[in-house]
């Protein structure tokens, strides 16, 4: 599951239209779009508001890991409004904190330095960009998963010629829709990753025939990666039928591993 | 090649860091306060890095010698190692580097002249021959044409006899060495594996025949050579897949330029192992028959002994018993 956050409801309506997300009901405190791969919180403008929908999402599910998405507006002392970029370095203005989001894979849009601000940003220096939500939304989405699947993409709304008051909610949602291509491709590398975290599926099945124990559940995930790796087949939880407990299940698989060839491909 | 280029302030604008600025036009540069920002952070997940690592420029203050490991050792009684770079652009699935660093990316210390001197004075130091070992965080030679690292530090050794470097390496990047006289105290080691077992498990590396043609234009231009078969990896058939192996490799081998064969099993501190597996838990090399519980991970003690004295024997019949050295229990 992807969670995007964003500020506000202009920034959402692209990707709700785009990956037709369904709004949840009676949902207490933020808005919730969803569909079977995404799910979009509108968090309100700030880094607290950032920050506590990003842990919001992740307490409904706490065990879960998900590729974090910040989307939403910024502005740039030199890039013109439309353009696109993606954080490869975020700062807390406040704290001076930085995080340094890895992006093992090709960016769908140029990169920059992005400055999380308490107060929409006049001044703009020289090749950074200004948000008002990164810095808290990477600081709490990144205890969840690992860097690589915390990103934020920022599309130029204001820059030195148009401030940042004239920015208005058309604007917000014209510039984002017209940037789901590269947001797509993004989304699409992010799933790519998140699919390489993924946990051996076969564990559920052994776990509704038997009890497992913590440790016990440790050991057959174990054991099942360890099957898969030199059997290259999967395993079925009714092979092992005959078996009156958990325990037997694990000495038994373990026997059968120690029997499989090890080999290393063509000599 | 490198898509993030991140750079420390205070070296931003190093001759050095220019120059790999300049090589990398396309890269996006990154500055950052200290390497550590960008390295360690616990939330970083190496094997979804290593799809595409970006290179940290920084500068290193301490620590720029330090003793070797145990069993580090081609014959000498002061090992030293130091680590130009941290990291690699190979992807060896037994490479202890996986499990100890959180960050796929490479740094590379830009400060050389301080490694020189650190180097300098522990030779000084030293009342016996010392040995120095570059390729221990990396490959030494691997991104030598990004580096220069080795073409820098090698005329520093012509002015001792009594220093020793071992460059360690699978790479073929070995014109620097080419051209330049053969240093006698620069030992040129590979680390080499059966082919089967290279294709599987040493991932971006160049092939085996690559690597011994390497090895060969080396020896024909005289510089001694050194071949380290660590980690042996145990499948069905290693005797056999070894025995032959072995052959292939010495038929290539001027035995008059060899200094020095290295012969290990497979073994990892626990720690690093368990950070590796969480990271690639569908890989063959650690469904093994493997003492998962033990400090220092390897092979059943039994089934390790067994592997070590086979190699040994196959490896006495092609070179005397002063040249074979045997690792164990350490990294
Ligand atoms: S070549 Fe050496 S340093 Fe590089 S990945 Fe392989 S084992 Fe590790």
């Amino acid at each position: 599951m992807l969670h995007i956050v964003t500020a506000l409801p202009c920034e959402a309506k692209p990707l709700i239209k785009q990956y037709r997300l369904n709004g949840r009901q009676a949902e207490n405190g933020f808005r919730i779009y969803e569909n079977q791969q995404i799910r979009l919180i509108i968090a309100g403008i700030g880094k607290c508001a950032a920050a506590a929908a990003c842990a919001y999402l992740q307490g409904a599910e706490p065990q879960g890991k998900h590729a974090w998405l910040n989307l939403g507006i910024a502005g740039h002392g030199d890039l013109n409004i439309g353009e696109a970029i993606m954080a490869h370095k975020v700062t807390d203005a406040t704290t001076g904190k930085n995080w340094y989001p890895a992006m093992p894979f090709n960016h769908p849009c140029p990169t920059a330095t992005l400055i999380s601000v308490d107060q929409p940003q006049t001044d703009y220096c020289a090749n950074t960009a200004y948000d008002m939500e990164a810095s808290g939304f990477y600081a709490t989405a990144s205890r969840f998963n690992s860097g690589e699947l915390v990103q934020v993409f920022k599309v130029i709304s204001d820059n030195h010629a148009n401030s940042a008051e004239q920015v208005s909610a058309q604007l917000t949602e014209q510039i984002i829709a017209a940037r789901l291509d590269d947001i797509d491709a993004l989304i699409q590398q992010l799933f790519k990753l998140e699919q390489q975290q993924q946990m051996s599926p076969e564990i559920k099945q052994f776990q509704q025939h038997w009890h497992f124990s913590v440790s016990q559940q440790h050991k057959l995930q174990r054991l099942l990666q360890r099957w898969l790796a030199r059997s290259q087949t999967a395993i079925k939880a009714d092979d092992f039928s005959n078996k009156k407990n958990s325990k037997a299940v694990l000495q038994a698989l373990e026997k059968q591993i120690i029997a499989l060839p090890m080999s290393f491909g063509d000599k | 090649m490198i898509q993030t280029l991140y750079i420390e302030q205070a070296i931003f604008d190093h001759p050095r860091s220019v120059a790999i600025r300049q090589r990398f036009p396309q890269a996006s540069v990154v500055t950052c306060e200290r390497y550590g920002e960008v390295f360690n952070p616990k939330a970083q997940n190496f094997r979804l890095q290593k799809q595409q690592p970006s290179l940290i420029l920084a500068e290193k203050f301490n620590k720029f010698v330090l003793e070797a490991p145990f069993s580090y050792n081609i014959g000498g009684q002061r090992n030293y190692y130091f680590s130009h770079m941290l990291n690699c652009i190979y992807d060896c699935r037994y490479c202890f580097l996986q499990g100890m660093y959180r960050s796929a990316n490479y740094v590379l210390f830009v400060n050389y002249e301080d490694f020189d001197t650190a180097i300098e004075q522990t030779i000084k130091e030293s009342n016996q021959p010392a040995y120095f070992f570059s390729g221990y965080d990396c490959d030494s030679l691997a991104l030598e044409p990004v580096t220069g690292f080795i073409k820098h530090t090698l005329p520093l050794f012509k002015k001792f006899d009594n220093a020793y470097i071992e460059l360690r390496t699978k790479s073929t990047q070995i014109r620097s060495l080419l051209e330049i006289n053969a240093m006698q105290n620069c030992i040129v080691a590979f680390s080499l594996s059966p082919d089967n077992l290279a294709a599987a498990l040493e991932h971006k590396a160049p092939s085996l025949s690559k690597r011994l043609d390497a090895l060969e234009k080396l020896q024909q231009t005289g510089w001694p050579i050194g071949l380290r078969f660590d980690p042996i990896i145990y499948c069905d058939d290693y005797q056999q897949i070894y025995d032959e192996f072995f052959k292939q490799v010495f038929a290539r081998i001027n035995l008059k330029q060899l200094h020095s064969v290295s012969l290990g099993t497979f073994r990892m501190p626990q720690g690093f192992y368990r950070n590796i597996v969480k990271l690639y838990p569908e890989e063959k090399l650690f469904a093994g028959p493997l003492a998962e519980s033990q400090p220092m991970v390897s092979y059943e003690s039994e089934l390790e002994q067994q592997m070590l004295n086979f190699c040994r024997d196959k490896l006495l019949e092609l070179i005397p018993e002063e040249k074979l050295f045997i690792c164990h229990d350490d990294i």
